[in-house]
C-alpha cells in the first residue's frame, strides 16, 4: 500500500494538492481471471498480458492464518475463469494494481468478499464507509471468519510475523485459565499428535468455545471442550493450523473477547521426544 | 449539548464533500476531485475540534488551541485545548501496535503535564477497544458511536479545564 497518515497539516495539504489529484485516472478494462493467489489477490489475463490485481480496500487472512483457505476458495468461486471488469485505483508497494473488480453479474467483488465475511475492511487504507458497513453487518451475522468471535486482523498477523518475537497483543491478564503443559514433539509423527493441556484454577468449569491458542508466528488453533473447575483438559491438536515448533515457541491462550489470559514460552532445550513441556503451575 | 455523534458525522460528511469540491476548483486539479488518504481524517479532526470549542463556549470556556502538538521525539497529538491533548481517530485503531503507541504517547504527555484523551468515531474490533481502554484508562478513551460518549467527552474537558489551577477562560 502506498498511503501513509500525514500528521502535519501542512504536509498533508501539500500532498493533497500535488499527488493524487494530478494522477491520471486509469481506465477500466475487461479481463479473464486466470489465477487466484489468495483471497484478495487475483491474476487477470487481457490479451497476452497478465496483471496481478490486489483488491482495493479489503484485506483477507494470510496464508497459514485461520480462514485463509476459505477466503481463497470464496474468491475462486466468484471469479476463476470468469470475465471481470477491473477498475484500477493505483498500485501498492509490491507494484500490484489496486482495483475494484466487478463480476459478470454486476456485483462488486471487493464488497462481496466483505459481505460474505471472508475479508476485512482495510481500515488503514480505505475510507469507504460502504465497506465499513458491510463488515459490521458480516460481523453481526457471524458470517465467514466472523464465526470466530475475535479473529486476528491480517495486518496484526503480518506484524507478528515480521516481529517474529512478541505476538501483537496486549499484556497478559490472568483469569485462572492457563496453559500448563505442551507436547511439541510426540513420539512418531508430530502433525495431528501435538497436544496442549489447559488448567483451570477457578471454582467454575469453563467452556473453551471461542478460546484459541496463538503462536509466535501468529498461527492460531481454536480450542473446544470444557475444563472442569480446578481441573485440567488435554487436547490433541488434530488440525495442523498451529504447529508447536520443536526448537522453541511462544504460545498465548486467548479468551473469546481477544484478551490474552496466559503466555508460555519454551526453547529447544525443553523439548524431548515424547515428553511434555511443563510450565510449573 | 449542541452536538452529538450523529450531527458530528453529518457535519464531517458535508465538510468532506465541500473540501473535495473546493480542492477540485484549484487550477492544477483541472476539475477532478481528489481522492486522498488522510483527507477524511483531517476533516473529521477539524469538525471534532470545532464542535468541542462550540460546546466549551456554552460553558464560558475558550481555551487556546494548537494543532499537531509535539510531546517528545516524533510523537504528536492532533490538537491541544489549554493543557488537554486530544488524539483523534476516525474509525478506530489501525492495529494492535497502535495500542502500545498511544499508551506510550499518554505517558509522554502526562509527563509534560498534559491530560491525554483519545477520541474515535467508532471502534468495531473488540480487542482494539479493550486494548486502548486498558492502555489509556476508561476515563481517557471516548468512542463516539457509543451512547453518551460525546457528553462524557465534553464533560471531561470542561471539568479538566475548570480544575486546572491558574487557567482563566
Amino acid at each position: 500500500m502506498i498511503h501513509t497518515k500525514h500528521r502535519s497539516t501542512t504536509a498533508m495539504v501539500a500532498t493533497m494538492l500535488l499527488l493524487p489529484a494530478l494522477a491520471p485516472a486509469a481506465e477500466p478494462f475487461t479481463a479473464t481471471v486466470v489465477r487466484v493467489k489468495d483471497g484478495d489477490t487475483i491474476v487477470v489475463l487481457q490479451g497476452t498480458t497478465q496483471t496481478d490485481i490486489r483488491l482495493e480496500g479489503i484485506d483477507c487472512p494470510e496464508l497459514h492464518q485461520a480462514f485463509s483457505q476459505r477466503a481463497k476458495q470464496a474468491t475462486s468461486g466468484l471469479t476463476q475463469g470468469k470475465a471481470v471488469t477491473v477498475l484500477p485505483t493505483g498500485t501498492d508497494k509490491y507494484e500490484r494494481t489496486l482495483a475494484n473488480v466487478t463480476l459478470p453479474d454486476g456485483r462488486n467483488l471487493n464488497q462481496e468478499l466483505i459481505r460474505q465475511g471472508w475479508a476485512w475492511w482495510f481500515r488503514k487504507y480505505s475510507k469507504d464507509e460502504g465497506l465499513a458497513k458491510l463488515e459490521a453487518e458480516a460481523r453481526a451475522a457471524k458470517r465467514g471468519l466472523w464465526a470466530d468471535l475475535n479473529p486476528t486482523p491480517p495486518w496484526d498477523w503480518r506484524a507478528a510475523q515480521k516481529n517474529n518475537a512478541k505476538p501483537a497483543l496486549g499484556d497478559v491478564v490472568p483469569n485462572g485459565l492457563e496453559v500448563t503443559d505442551l507436547l511439541p514433539d510426540p513420539v512418531g509423527r508430530d502433525e495431528g499428535h501435538e497436544a496442549v493441556e489447559i488448567g483451570n484454577s477457578t471454582d467454575k468449569s469453563v467452556d473453551l468455545g471461542g478460546w484459541k491458542l496463538r503462536d509466535r508466528a501468529g498461527n492460531e488453533y481454536r480450542l473446544a471442550g470444557t475444563v472442569a473447575a480446578r481441573g485440567r483438559l488435554r487436547i490433541v491438536m488434530t488440525a495442523a493450523t498451529m504447529p508447536l515448533n520443536n526448537d522453541g515457541d511462544t504460545v498465548l491462550l486467548i479468551d473469546p473477547a481477544g484478551v490474552v489470559r496466559c503466555r508460555v514460552e519454551y526453547n529447544a532445550d525443553h523439548v524431548r521426544a515424547g515428553n511434555w513441556v511443563e510450565f510449573g503451575r | 449539548m449542541k452536538y452529538d455523534a450523529k450531527k458530528i458525522s453529518e457535519m464531517t460528511e458535508t465538510n468532506l464533500r465541500l473540501a473535495k469540491m473546493r480542492l477540485a476548483e484549484l487550477p492544477i486539479c483541472c476539475g477532478r476531485e481528489p481522492s486522498i488518504a488522510g483527507l477524511h481524517g483531517w476533516v473529521f479532526e477539524q469538525t471534532l475540534q470545532f464542535c468541542i470549542r462550540e460546546e466549551l463556549a456554552e460553558h464560558g470556556l475558550s481555551p487556546d488551541v494548537e494543532e499537531q502538538v509535539g510531546i517528545g521525539g516524533r510523537a504528536k497529538a492532533d490538537f491541544r485545548l489549554a493543557h488537554v491533548l486530544i488524539e483523534v481517530k476516525t474509525r478506530g485503531l489501525f492495529g494492535m501496535a497502535d495500542v502500545q503507541k498511544y499508551g506510550k504517547y499518554r505517558e509522554q504527555a502526562e509527563g509534560r503535564g498534559y491530560r491525554y484523551l483519545f477520541v474515535t468515531a467508532s471502534e468495531t474490533h473488540e480487542p482494539y477497544r479493550r486494548g486502548i481502554i486498558e492502555a489509556l484508562g476508561q476515563s481517557n478513551v471516548f468512542i463516539l458511536a457509543q451512547p453518551g460518549e460525546w457528553e462524557r467527552l465534553v464533560t471531561t474537558i470542561v471539568q479538566e479545564l475548570k480544575a486546572k489551577t491558574g487557567y482563566c477562560p
